[in-house]
Order: C-alpha cells, then sequence, then structure tokens
C-alpha cells in the first residue's frame, strides 16, 4: 500500500487502475464509481458490478445499459422522453420541463450520459430567466445530450449555432458593422481556454468571423450580406475566417486540452485541489491525441488509479440533483416514481434550479450548494421520501426494500442501507434511528451522504 | 443568564441531536452557537429591504397637501389637507400610511425627499437595475453583482449562516446577487423547518475531522440543526404577542421578525409589495397600497421594538421610480422619476431629510432629484452595517446623515 502511494506520487497516478486481488474491488469502489460517473446505483447494480469487475462496470457506464429502469429498451426511452419533453416545453412553464428532465434521469439506461449533460449545462450555462424560450432551452440541452460523450469540436461548433446561447450572450444580431464580442470573450474565457491565454485582438477577430449570424424566428441564420469576408488574425493565424473555423483554431490552443482536462479532473476526480496544469497533462495530452474524444478523455479518467485511490472518495459535495435521483433511484422508488413536479421544488430548495442557472458561469458548486437553509430542505427531503407523508406523492418503504434483499433484523438492515447509500456496511452506525425509515432518513442526512 | 442563551440551552440540550456528536464536540458546539446567540442579542445589525414594484406615487405618499403645484397636478387624485397623516406643517402621509405615522411619533422613521440618479430612466426594468446594481452604466459586468451581493462579499458570513434571505417568491433579487455568497430565497417558515423525522447530525461514532470538506459539512449540519431547533422554540413559545395584519406584505414582514429573532446569522432580508404600477383608476388601488404597507410597517416596527429588538434592525422602503405629476386621462399616473424613500430605525434624524422637490423647476413634468439614492445606500452601508460604502458603491456618494454615527 505503501509503496503504492509512493508509486502514485511519482507521477503514475492516470495509469490504469488494474484490480488484482478480491480487496482491490469493493462495494466502496463500485459505488464510488457510479457516485460520480453516475447515480447510486440500486442493490442489483451495485453486487453485479461487484461480481463482474471493472471492466465490465466502465463498458456499460460509457455505452449505457440496455434497458432504462422502467423496463423500456433504451432507444424506446429516449423517443418517449423526448415526447414528454418537448410536451412540457410546450406548456411554457419551467417546471414542467424541470420535472421531465428529472423523471429522464431517474429511469435512464445510460446515467453517465445524463451526468455529462448536466456537465454542460454547468459548462456553457444558458438560463431560461433570460432566453424566455423552453422550446429553445430543451433544445439546447438536447444538443448537449447528443454531444455529451462525443468529440468537443463539434459541440462547440453546434454550441456557436445554438439560439438558446446566442440569445443569451446578446448575439442574436452579429452586424458586419458592429460586430458582438460577447459571444467571442465567453467562448474563450469560458468554453475554452480561461483568461489570459488569448489577447483582445483574438477577440476581436473572432468576433468578426461570426459577424452575419442572427437569429431569427428562433432560428439561427447565416446572412450573407451581413458578414465580414475580409481576412482576420487569429492566434497568429491569418485567414477569411468565418465562424464555423473558430473551433478548429481554439482547439489548436495547447491551453483549449489543459482548460477541460483541469474542469473533468474537478467534476469527476477531486473538486477541492487546484488542478495545476502538470497534474492534468496526461489528460490533456490524450484529449490532444484523440481528437478532443470527450468519452475517451473521460474513460480515461474513470480508469486511472488515481479516480480508484480511496483517497479521492469524498472529494466532492453531491449538487442537488445528484443527491435526490441518487436516493430515489437507490431505493428503488420506481413505478411509479415521485413527483418529479414535486421534486424539482426541492431541488430549488436546495438551490439548484434546472434550466436556470445563477449566471453565465453556472453553479457556484462545492461548498456553495450547503448553507443553514439548503442542508434544512436536504434533510426534509430524505425524511418526506420515507415518510407517509404524500409530499412527494411515492413512499420509498424502506423496511420492505430490505426484506427483499434480505436484510430482515434490525442489524442486517443498518448494515444494508449503509453498503447500498454509501457503499461500506461497516458505516452503519450512520443509520440510527428507531425505525427502518429512520435509520434511511438518517443516513440520507448525514454529512458522508452529502459527499460524493 | 439571557433569554437568547436560555432558550437556546434548552432547545439544544432537549433534543436528541447531541447525543450523536460524541462527547468532545458538545462544549465546542455551545461555546460557538452561544457566542453567535450573544452576537445575535447584542450589536449584530440586520437591514430589511421592501422594494415596492412598478414605481410608487411618491407624491401621493409623501404629500405636499398645500401646495399649489400639487393641487394642480392632481384633481382627481388629490388628497385633501383633512384627511393626511401629519408629518410637517407643509407635509402629510397618505391616510393609509396611520400605522406609520406612529412609527414617525416614535421616532424612528426618516423621509428622504426627492431621490433618484441623474438621467432617470423611465423603463421599469432599467430603473430596477439601476437601483438593485446601484450602477448607471452599461458596462459588460454592470449586472454581475447587486449592491448588497457586493457588500456580502465583504465580509463572508460564519460557517453555516444564511447571509442574506428573499422572503416570498423563489427568485432572489438581483440586488444580492454576489460572487460568493449565495442567498436563499424562502417563501415560508416550511422552507427553514425540519420536519417531522428530519434531523441533521454532525458526526458518527470514531469518526475524526481530519478531512476538510467532511468537517466542513459536520459543521454547517450542526449550524443548520441548531438554528432549526430555535427556530422551532420560537414557533413553540405559541402567541409572541405580535399582531400583523392578513396581508402578503404583513405575512413577510412577520416571517422576517421570526427569523431575526432565530439566530440564523442573516444581516440582510429583502422582500417586496408588488401592485404599483397604477396607470387607471389609481385612488382605490393606491390607498388598499399604502394601508397594506403602512399596517404592515407599523406592525413590524412595533414588534420589534416589543421584544427588544428594536435597535437592531432597520428597514428601508423604495420603488424603482416615482410618478409623473400631473396625472392622466384614466385617473392614474404615468412613469416618473424622484420619490420620496422611508428609512425606519433607531434613526438620527426622523422625520423630514431634505426639501419637496420643487414644483417650478420640472423635468419634462417630472420632479427632479436632489439626493443620489446611493448615498441612502452609503449611510446603510457605512453607518448601519459597518461596511466601507465606497467599496460597493464607487467613490463620491457621502453618507446621508440617517444614523447616529459613534
Amino acid at each position: 500500500m505503501r509503496a503504492r502511494r509512493a508509486a502514485n506520487r511519482a507521477g503514475d497516478d492516470w495509469q490504469p487502475f488494474e484490480p488484482g486481488s478480491a480487496g482491490d474491488w469493493t462495494p466502496s469502489h463500485v459505488a464510488h464509481l457510479h457516485r460520480r460517473a453516475g447515480f447510486l446505483p440500486s442493490w442489483e447494480v451495485l453486487q453485479r458490478d461487484l461480481r463482474e469487475g471493472l471492466d465490465a462496470s466502465l463498458a456499460r457506464l460509457l455505452d449505457g445499459e440496455a434497458t432504462s429502469l422502467d423496463g423500456l429498451t433504451s432507444a424506446e426511452f429516449e423517443r418517449d422522453q423526448d415526447a414528454l419533453t418537448r410536451q412540457a416545453a410546450g406548456s411554457g412553464q419551467v417546471r414542467l420541463v424541470q420535472a421531465a428532465w428529472l423523471h429522464r434521469m431517474i429511469h435512464t439506461p445510460h446515467p453517465l450520459r445524463e451526468r455529462m449533460t448536466l456537465f454542460w449545462h454547468n459548462h456553457f450555462a444558458t438560463s431560461q430567466a433570460k432566453v424566455n424560450n423552453l422550446g429553445l432551452m430543451t433544445g439546447q440541452i438536447q444538443l448537449f445530450r447528443e454531444h455529451a460523450l462525443g468529440p468537443f469540436g463539434p459541440l462547440l461548433t453546434a454550441v456557436g449555432r445554438d439560439p438558446a446561447m446566442l440569445i443569451w450572450l446578446d448575439a442574436t444580431t452579429n452586424r458586419k458593422a458592429h460586430p458582438n464580442e460577447n459571444y467571442a470573450r465567453e467562448v474563450m474565457e469560458l468554453f475554452t481556454l480561461g483568461r489570459g491565454h488569448y489577447t483582445e485582438i483574438d477577440i476581436r477577430e473572432v468576433a468578426r468571423a461570426f459577424t452575419g449570424r442572427f437569429v431569427q424566428g428562433d432560428v439561427c441564420r447565416d446572412v450573407p450580406a451581413q458578414h465580414d469576408s475580409g481576412s482576420k488574425t487569429i492566434f497568429g493565424k491569418t485567414g477569411p475566417f468565418v465562424g464555423e473555423d473558430v473551433g478548429a483554431l481554439l482547439l489548436e490552443q495547447p491551453g483549449c486540452a489543459t482548460f477541460l482536462a483541469r474542469k473533468l479532473a474537478g467534476f469527476l476526480v477531486d473538486e477541492t485541489r487546484t488542478w495545476d496544469d502538470a497534474a492534468v497533462a496526461p489528460v490533456a495530452e490524450r484529449l490532444r491525441s484523440s481528437g478532443y474524444d470527450i468519452r475517451d478523455a473521460v474513460g480515461f479518467i474513470l480508469r486511472s488509479r488515481l479516480f480508484h485511490s480511496p483517497a479521492m472518495r469524498e472529494k466532492r459535495i453531491k449538487s442537488p440533483v445528484e443527491l435526490t435521483v441518487g436516493a430515489i433511484r437507490a431505493l428503488e422508488a420506481i413505478g411509479p416514481t415521485v413527483s418529479t413536479l414535486e421534486l424539482a421544488n426541492t431541488c430549488e430548495r436546495m438551490g439548484q434550479s434546472l434550466y436556470q442557472p445563477p449566471n453565465v458561469a453556472g453553479w457556484p458548486g462545492g461548498e456553495g450548494w450547503l448553507s443553514t437553509t439548503s442542508l434544512v430542505a436536504r434533510a426534509n427531503f430524505a425524511a418526506v421520501l420515507v415518510s407517509d407523508d404524500a409530499k412527494l406523492g411515492r413512499r420509498v418503504d424502506a423496511e420492505a426494500l430490505a426484506r427483499r434483499h434480505g436484510a430482515s433484523d434490525s442489524e442486517s438492515r443498518r448494515a444494508y442501507y449503509a453498503e447500498l447509500l454509501l457503499g461500506d456496511s461497516g458505516r452503519s452506525s450512520l443509520a440510527a434511528g428507531e425505525t427502518a425509515a429512520a435509520e434511511v432518513a438518517a443516513l440520507l442526512a448525514s454529512a458522508e451522504f452529502q459527499l460524493a | 443568564m439571557n433569554t437568547h442563551r436560555r432558550d437556546f440551552l434548552k432547545s439544544a440540550l432537549g433534543s436528541s441531536s447531541l447525543v450523536s456528536l460524541g462527547a468532545t464536540s458538545v462544549p465546542l458546539f455551545l461555546g460557538r452557537s452561544a457566542a453567535a446567540a450573544r452576537l445575535a442579542s447584542g450589536g449584530d445589525r440586520v437591514l430589511v429591504v421592501v422594494q415596492l414594484l412598478g414605481g410608487n406615487d411618491g407624491l401621493n405618499t409623501v404629500i405636499p397637501h398645500k401646495h399649489e403645484g400639487y393641487a394642480k397636478g392632481r384633481r382627481v387624485l388629490r388628497i385633501p389637507s383633512s384627511q393626511v397623516v401629519k408629518v410637517s406643517d407643509e407635509i402629510g402621509l397618505h391616510p393609509g400610511l396611520g400605522k406609520l405615522g406612529n412609527v414617525l411619533e416614535k421616532g424612528r422613521l426618516s423621509i428622504v425627499q426627492g431621490v433618484g440618479y441623474p438621467n432617470p430612466d423611465r423603463s421599469h426594468f432599467r430603473s430596477m437595475e439601476i437601483w438593485e446594481t446601484a450602477r448607471v452604466d452599461n458596462a459588460a459586468d454592470s449586472l454581475s453583482t447587486g449592491w448588497l451581493g457586493r457588500a456580502l462579499d465583504l465580509r463572508p458570513a460564519r460557517d453555516g449562516t444564511t447571509p442574506a434571505i428573499h422572503v416570498g417568491g423563489r427568485q432572489s433579487s438581483l440586488a444580492l446577487k454576489a460572487v460568493q455568497s449565495q442567498a436563499v430565497s424562502i417563501d415560508s417558515l416550511e422552507d427553514l423547518k425540519l420536519r417531522e423525522g428530519a434531523r441533521l447530525t454532525g458526526r458518527g461514532e470514531g469518526e475524526s475531522d481530519d478531512d476538510r470538506l467532511l468537517a466542513f459539512v459536520r459543521r454547517t449540519s450542526l449550524a443548520a440543526q441548531a438554528a432549526s431547533e430555535r427556530l422551532e422554540a420560537a414557533a413553540d413559545s405559541g402567541t409572541d404577542g405580535s399582531e400583523y395584519p392578513e396581508s402578503g406584505l404583513g405575512r413577510r414582514l412577520k416571517l422576517i421578525s421570526r427569523l431575526i429573532r432565530s439566530d440564523f446569522g442573516t444581516r440582510i432580508f429583502y422582500t417586496t409589495l408588488d401592485g404599483f404600477d397604477t396607470h387607471a383608476n389609481q385612488l382605490g388601488s393606491h390607498a388598499a397600497l399604502m394601508t397594506e404597507l403602512g399596517d404592515a410597517l407599523g406592525a413590524f416596527d412595533a414588534d420589534l421594538n416589543g421584544k427588544g429588538e428594536g435597535g437592531r434592525v432597520s428597514v428601508l422602503v423604495f420603488s424603482e421610480f416615482g410618478r409623473r405629476v400631473a396625472e392622466n386621462a384614466s385617473s392614474g399616473t404615468d412613469h416618473g422619476a424622484a420619490e420620496p424613500i422611508f428609512v425606519l430605525g433607531p434613526m438620527a434624524r426622523p422625520g423630514l431629510i431634505g426639501e419637496h422637490p420643487s414644483f417650478d423647476d420640472l423635468d419634462d413634468g417630472d420632479l427632479r432629484h436632489h439626493t443620489d439614492f446611493r448615498q441612502v445606500y452609503a449611510a446603510l452601508l457605512e453607518n448601519w452595517l459597518g461596511l466601507p460604502a465606497e467599496q460597493v458603491l464607487g467613490a463620491g456618494f457621502a453618507a446621508l446623515p440617517l444614523f447616529p454615527t459613534a
């Protein structure tokens, strides 16, 4: 163990983790993988992945499972959810649209794709509060879903044409005579490079490349007469660039891969540390050599020794959506599930209103998730989920669940809950209570459960 | 032992949460929160903002009822001298503000006349942005933070406390938008109340606080549990003698009073009263709003004074603009400029501050401001909350002498 840690420090943190003995692949390992790359696993999935090992588990996370939690094939499921989302958007009510997404996350056969969709929602943070068009907002999220684990270049190009994004950044009429620099600035500062890796001249020239781009009737159109077809110099390269060329120019910048690698490492591995360039260099290199293939980079991170090192556990604070959807999936509150409309309210009380990040930088996240009131909301969610209270529209029968999975007496029941919800049966003391419901509520409200 | 502390010990020790804390953490826990309770009962000052949405008709709120210019502009909407609540020989409050008159009598109300900003904008949206951000420019970052948000960022809150609470509706105000702190928006006490069976625990058996992140969550959880229990104790004390009107603003201010007394560590509360965009048939609707405002503020002030908290709470009441001097053809008023604003609390100079804006020097039919709203903000920041106003507002806004200075 000591030798391995020393080796890690020597720089092969990112080498593939090869579980050898049984002690290398435990419920804690499986739970950690799912917490970071999906939502909490159900008991069945936890035991299956424990049995089948890392390779099979990781492959299923990257590719998705064959069927959704409500038994549909993955194609059927996506089709149904898309229809549900369209209907919700048509209602004009943001709560319904939030409820539809939560419903999708609770049942999805592809948790990693939904988590990455959330990641991009935060990365390209756009809010309904300004866009005020749910058709465009859900269209943007669908774009993130389609590109969630694809190459970054096409995603970036698509975002540059996304009407919701263009409205969000006031870039709906980008005229030749008055290039709009807002999108040009944000695309470099927040989406690809970070401050200090571009000049004001680069911004001006990128804005010129995007001239002629308008949003008309909710659609992005390029109007040739308003496009500045002159020569531009961006990052030292000169040519008659158009908007579609900008993505490739940005991706050629060495800083772009480092910027994305840092964000992915914070999201998947450890949000508490400052990832310097050297620490994420192997991930950045992987991005460059794979043509910015996000699936490849995510798989590389999730395979690494660093990721699976016990020291990396509890290095993130769960977002409200992660926490609630995870608990619902693990406790099998499916068929029917809770009222996701009420769940959307619950998440907002905890500080996360989907489709409405606070600003262009996304949710502050980390310790910012926790305040007096948001913690009260988390504890109340825990209590409501297992109580007879009809508030969430569906109650988890904690005792029946434990019995179904072979835990009948109080001691084995508490060990079962601790393994299911924390991946560690040894922490059963956190499930303290006089009834099965109280035991689960205590676990869900524990400090440990707030962490991922 | 003061009441805060006694209540706190009773509620904390009476609960089962301490059982799970482990013996070593108890003294620390009590020590921290008892200190917080002392701070709360001592000089920990609170600012409550009540924003009137839609543009309040200031001329029919703080009324120059004897002035010829008033009589000329207001024929249908004129409030006769016999009905106003007297402030001075020349000026009276709208009759609906009778309860606010009581606050004035106690010397706890300042009425700042002629407040506004240069080149007034008559768009609701834009003018609200200007008041809420305290920035009149159009720079790219001008809407990235609110004036109170910037103030909060200067003095980050203690762990586990909620620095600012927006009461009513889920959407918080732009005024509270900060870089570091996150304001919370709540509709009712329910949002802060732990439900039956809900409990935040600090520490499991044999666990240590080696891990920084876990320690943070435990600390925050303990503070939340304690605060919620305090709230419970406050709620359980039955009728606390306060009487609030059954109006929306009455309920919100009642909630704020309870939160102030419950050691949430919150220094800034923000709430709104909507309906002031009175373009037609204004007389009745404006009177109803004035009554809701006056009765609620009067009850709030009486409540806090009755509980010995009046000395640490100040209230700011403003709207995004006043309305035009001349009434329109629909017995209403259109968007205007300068307005009077109210500041409640232990005021240095109760009563009127500044002259009523002149009727002889109108700006395209609107009253001109002589006092910039940022001078009021500067007083609230500098002399009330004890924060450097210049860092929040920029240079050039001298604090109005509203509060006693040390």
